[in-house]
């Protein structure tokens, strides 16, 4: 759990990650249980770095059969745990290397924007261990698409002048993302690999754009707490007149099936 | 039915075409929500590539052709599957009934269509809320042996490319205004192929024809040549299976 108490550590962003942080593309989930060997009800589920169980909540939502949301962090797990009252969703301490469930116990796991974290080996061989014959492991993150909107591009651009050499963790378009299908492939424990990509646009006012820039760990940990506030500061003052924000959102997933 | 781009003489080399896959067509139908039953026009649909995946899940598809060699072939690998229907039509004018279909198809033939005028016979075919999809096989041209087959062509074909085939179909059915966002799916599959049947591909492949006019012969031959001294029976070809697909407004 190295990795996940220092550069990413989540505590105390938990509420602005549960309440502001956008959902995955429809589409793309609709995909994911197509390529199941079997039908959405009868598909054990397990999310791996739940988080506070967006995409958990989401495959939840599509009515299969059971989930198991594990989860590092206590304070990210503990908002999932509230955020998900009333759903049959068990919530579990455990890491992506570690999971703590039993061997071919599921059919589906995934990573839902934390895979970047984990070890890609130790992680890989653990999602084999604890998945069926031809179950099926994803890693999927919804980075934005800024492009789409002038308002967001400038935002983007006042960031880098606060700090160019500034260096973005995860969002899903590079890092891992770039040699993920190839490493996939020539994975031990895995075959079949298939990509799918989607976007959907969200509509949010102020507060929560706000919140969801207040959620991106990697950003607070660069800037310090005095230039990520004066950061949030501009945005307020960009978005004052604006109604609704338009963000678009690009879902990007890896699906590989289990070998043997 | 004569058309701009006449398949007539590769009809038989289709046949040895790498199917699309398996895990990609599964994606795609579900992005759809398409089950059973469900009515497909399946458009240049060339010797059935698609057109028996889809009806071997199930669909009823009505598979929509211009060439008459290239259909009597479909026509005859779809002998035995009573949901399979062929008519003669392009992808701009299919000849089909309007709002008659859940799902459009293009197996390797959006590109031989003018694009906006097939988005908009397909807007015409859909039932409300129906589907779009269009389909390549790409090879790998990063593999050891595809790369140099890529740099024999070029030597002799410098202008050389793959134009829309290989292209992101994204922008131009956004630019529609017809559909919805669009999906992307990307599935690689190893297709393994005698070297008798890789020359053959060759000889069936219509963008190097069309591109490489009196050269295609002595490119054909290169490529041959280069293949033979492999000393093998077969390779092992990359492939992704590319697909967009998208929902009618």
């Amino acid at each position: 759990m190295n990795k996940i108490i220092k550069a990413g550590d989540f505590t105390g962003l938990a509420k602005d990650y549960s309440s502001n942080r956008p959902d995955y593309c429809r589409s793309v989930l609709k995909g994911l249980l197509g390529l199941l060997d079997k039908p959405v009800q009868q598909v054990d589920f397990a999310d791996v770095g739940a988080g506070t169980g967006i995409w958990t909540r989401m495959v939840h939502a599509a009515g299969v059969r059971s989930v198991v949301a594990v989860e590092p962090n206590e304070d990210m797990r503990e908002n999932g745990i509230t955020d998900s009252k009333g759903t049959s969703i068990r919530w579990l301490a455990g890491k992506a290397e570690e999971t703590g469930l039993a061997g071919s116990s599921v059919d589906w796991v995934s990573m839902a924007s934390s895979f970047h974290w984990a070890d890609f080996s130790a992680a890989t061989k653990e999602f084999h261990r604890i998945l069926r014959p031809s179950g099926r492991f994803t890693a999927l993150w919804n980075p934005r698409l800024i492009e789409a909107n002038p308002l967001l591009v400038e935002i983007e651009a006042h960031l880098s002048s606060l700090r160019p050499s500034l260096k973005r963790v995860s969002s899903g378009r590079s890092g891992i993302t770039e040699t993920l299908t190839q490493k996939l492939f020539d994975s031990p424990y895995f075959e079949d690999v298939v990509y799918l990509e989607g976007r959907h646009i969200i509509e949010m006012d102020q507060e929560r754009y706000l919140g969801a820039w207040r959620s991106v760990n990697d950003l607070r940990v660069q800037l310090g707490p005095d230039c990520f506030e004066s950061f949030l500061g501009f945005i307020e003052r960009k978005t004052s007149n604006v109604k609704v924000i338009e963000a678009t959102y690009l879902t990007r997933a890896w699906s590989a099936r289990r070998k043997g | 039915m004569k058309t701009e781009w006449d398949y007539t003489t590769l009809a038989n080399a289709y046949l040895k075409r790498p199917d699309y896959s398996d895990s990609a067509i599964d994606a795609m139908l579900s992005i759809a929500g398409i089950a059973k039953g469900a009515r497909v026009c399946d458009v240049g649909a060339g010797v059935a590539h698609l057109t028996i995946m889809l009806a071997l899940r199930g669909m009823h598809v009505d598979a929509v052709e211009p060439n008459d060699a290239m259909r009597a072939n479909g026509i005859k690998r779809t002998e035995k599957l009573k949901n399979v229907v062929w008519h003669e039509g392009t992808g701009e004018n299919t000849g089909q009934p309007a709002q008659g279909f859940d799902f459009v198809s293009f197996g390797s033939s959006f590109n031989v269509c003018d694009r906006p005028k097939a988005l908009k016979e397909t807007a015409r075919l859909l039932k409300p809320k129906g589907w779009f999809a269009c389909m390549w096989n790409h090879r790998d041209l990063e593999d050891p042996i595809q790369a140099r087959i890529e740099s024999i062509i070029k030597e002799r074909v410098p202008k050389y490319g793959y134009g829309t085939r290989r292209e992101d179909q994204t922008a131009v059915v956004a630019e529609s205004k017809l559909f919805g966002p669009v999906v992307h799916v990307d599935s690689s599959i190893i297709h393994e192929q005698a070297i008798e049947e890789c020359v053959a591909a060759w000889r069936s492949h219509a963008t190097l024809e069309r591109q490489a006019g009196g050269k295609f012969q002595e490119v054909i031959h290169a490529i041959e040549e280069f293949l033979k001294s492999l000393k093998k029976d077969s390779i092992e070809i990359p492939y992704s299976t590319n697909i967009w697909v998208a929902q009618l407004r």
